[in-house]
């Protein structure tokens, strides 16, 4: 954070102005309440008045800097030891300084023994006024920040919200399977009615399943074949698929639509962005207690960098962690012709 | 009518390819001649049947409907069809190109195909080009890889594997560690579409890759000569080589 007076025109023709008033009213203090001469009166308000508003000034930066994060009471300590500095550079400075001006002025040395605690006390309340004003300065600021990082918390979480919806509804797949429906009624009305009932029972499982549910493996599974066969229509031979799931596994339970990206992605960078056919094996199992679902695809080694790094395998991650609380379930590998990702499902949450 | 228009179809997917020849059957003046699965196959099949019309998918394996026409020297008409493709889309409305939205209706269908039957120009090149690059230019991405012909083959070529770019009137020569691919695209076309923190312009006949820079030597008092890793030495100009510079950091 700048400085909050010296950083803009404005704000130092303010401090200057103030500083000027206060000097004017020290001045006529001194000169009335201690009955000495103008000289006197003037050169004492310049000297301690000038310092202090210099001293003040540069007050703060140490105010900025201090360790806020070690409780109250270090806080207290920290700011009293700031002020006997203050305080001792700020009545040091004025007494070296007129001891100097003393010889080469002819004014006489107030010599009452209130002047010098009555200073001291001025001292200790400008002080006191730096160090709140400031201390408000700081608070008006980090709150404006937090604010401002509240808010772009929320837009955040809106965007990865509407991102997933997006990723959710696909499009590219719905269009091209309502194509490929449109043109089995041409010569397999069978056929069309079987994809359209597939695709619908697809998107109502997508519709009514939220993210934050955990379903029987045997659910998902039957959503991820519906998803196949709609895929298989519109590619053929394209799609060599291979599924092996352990029958132990089916009852076990998986967050709902876990599968479903980790299709998409193989289908996406596998058989959309293929000319041969793609090698798609699906397997699960149980390793100790937790249960393994491995899906691996055949892709092309063409120079496409972003592969892996899909929409969907990032919010995979960031859901399983989410759920389970651990970061090394979802485990991708990148090989020369095939990509594989494992999902490790921990079984200890109903 | 004295022969019949010749069509292709290139779609990757096959119920797509039924549909459009089920809804051409009403047209006795189109043969559909073939059909392909992706760009690779549908350079090759305009090469060998030279078709008047060609359907073609935009959203296909590795090389997408675009680029393939891309490469195409005098491409046929076309009618793209595309199933959810919003920077094309706008690219198709801005050039008045026609293009079929899956799936798409009989009646929508027959009257793009009326369209084409009924107009007498091929598609241009020039507007198929803007077309391209309009897209690209929505999409707001540089190029990862150039897509060339050569022979009836499509190359694709990582742009990291780009030497450097010379331009020779309409068209451009990309050269490569081992090889040599004219385009016609224009110099301008590249320097936008290129990552311009590593091909710079050094020259007005010249887009060099950085990474490929072997030596730079001093030629006249106010040009340099560019040595590259394949040993060709290319020309810079007084500004390219303040480009170059700035760019390399020296």
């Amino acid at each position: 954070m700048q400085h909050p007076i010296f950083s803009n025109k404005i704000t130092i023709g303010s401090y200057l102005f103030i500083g000027a008033v206060f000097i004017v009213i020290d001045f006529l203090l001194i000169h009335y309440g201690y009955k000495c001469s103008v000289t006197t009166a003037l050169i004492y308000a310049l000297v301690y008045d000038v310092i202090i508003i210099l001293l003040g000034g540069s007050l703060w930066y140490p105010v900025y800097f201090l360790d806020r994060n070690k409780g109250s009471i270090f806080s207290v300590i920290q700011l009293v030891f700031l002020g006997f500095v203050f305080l001792g550079i700020w009545a040091g400075s004025a007494w070296g300084i007129l001891s100097i001006l003393e010889g080469n002025f002819s004014f006489t040395t107030i010599l009452n023994s209130d002047f010098v605690l009555i200073r001291l006390l001025i001292g200790v309340l400008i002080y006191l006024l730096f160090i709140s004003v400031y201390f408000l300065m700081i608070r008006s600021q980090n709150e404006e920040e937090y604010k401002k990082e509240k808010l772009e918390l929320k837009n955040l979480l809106t965007d990865t919200e509407l991102n997933l919806l997006k990723s959710q509804l696909n499009p590219h797949f719905l269009f091209n399977s309502l194509n490929s429906i449109s043109s089995l009624t041409l010569y397999d009305a069978e056929g069309a009615r079987e994809m359209i009932s597939k695709l619908s029972d697809f998107l109502r499982y997508s519709l009514r399943n939220n993210q934050h549910k955990l379903l029987p493996l045997k659910e998902e599974l039957e959503n991820f074949r519906r998803y196949m066969d709609i895929e298989r229509i519109r590619f053929g031979d394209k799609i060599n698929f291979i599924e092996q799931i352990k029958l132990d596994c089916e009852k076990k339970m998986v967050p709902a639509l876990i599968i479903q990206p980790l299709i998409e992605n193989a289908i996406k960078y596998g058989v959309y962005n293929s000319i041969h056919t793609t090698n798609i094996e699906l397997h699960g199992y149980l390793k100790n207690g937790d249960l393994i679902i491995s899906l691996q695809n055949d892709y092309e080694n063409d120079m496409d960098e972003r592969i892996g790094e899909g929409l969907g395998l990032s919010n995979t991650k960031a859901r399983m962690r989410k759920i389970y609380g651990s970061k090394d379930l979802v485990r991708i590998q990148k090989r020369e012709q095939t990509f594989l990702v494992e999902l490790t499902i921990p079984q200890f949450l109903q | 009518m004295s022969h019949k228009l010749k069509a292709i179809i290139i779609d990757d997917e096959k119920p797509a390819r039924e549909l459009i020849k089920a809804y051409l059957k009403v047209f006795t003046e189109v043969e559909v001649l073939a059909e392909g699965a992706n760009g690779f196959e549908g350079v090759k099949l305009i090469q060998q049947f030279k078709p008047d019309l060609i359907f073609l998918d935009i959203q296909m394996p590795k090389v997408s409907g675009l680029e393939m026409l891309e490469v195409i020297e005098n491409p046929p008409k076309v009618i793209f069809t595309t199933a959810y493709d919003q920077f094309a889309i706008k690219a198709f409305e801005l050039n008045a190109i026609d293009y079929l939205l899956k799936p798409f209706s009989k009646d929508r269908f027959e009257q793009a195909v009326k369209k084409v039957l009924n107009s007498q120009n091929t598609t241009h090149k020039e507007s198929l080009n803007n077309l391209i690059d309009k897209s690209l230019d929505n999409e707001n991405s540089k190029l990862t890889r150039i897509v060339v012909k050569k022979n009836s083959n499509l190359e694709m070529i990582p742009v990291d594997e780009v030497i450097y770019i010379e331009a020779s009137d309409d068209f451009v020569f990309i050269h490569t560690a081992d090889n040599r691919y004219i385009k016609s695209r224009t110099m301008k076309y590249f320097q936008s579409h290129l990552n311009e923190h590593q091909f710079v312009r050094i020259h007005r006949s010249y887009i060099v890759n950085i990474l490929s820079i072997h030596k730079i030597e001093q030629y006249e008092k106010d040009s340099h000569v560019v040595v590259l890793k394949n040993s060709d030495k290319i020309n810079a100009s007084k500004n390219g080589y303040k480009l170059l510079k700035d760019v390399l950091g020296m």
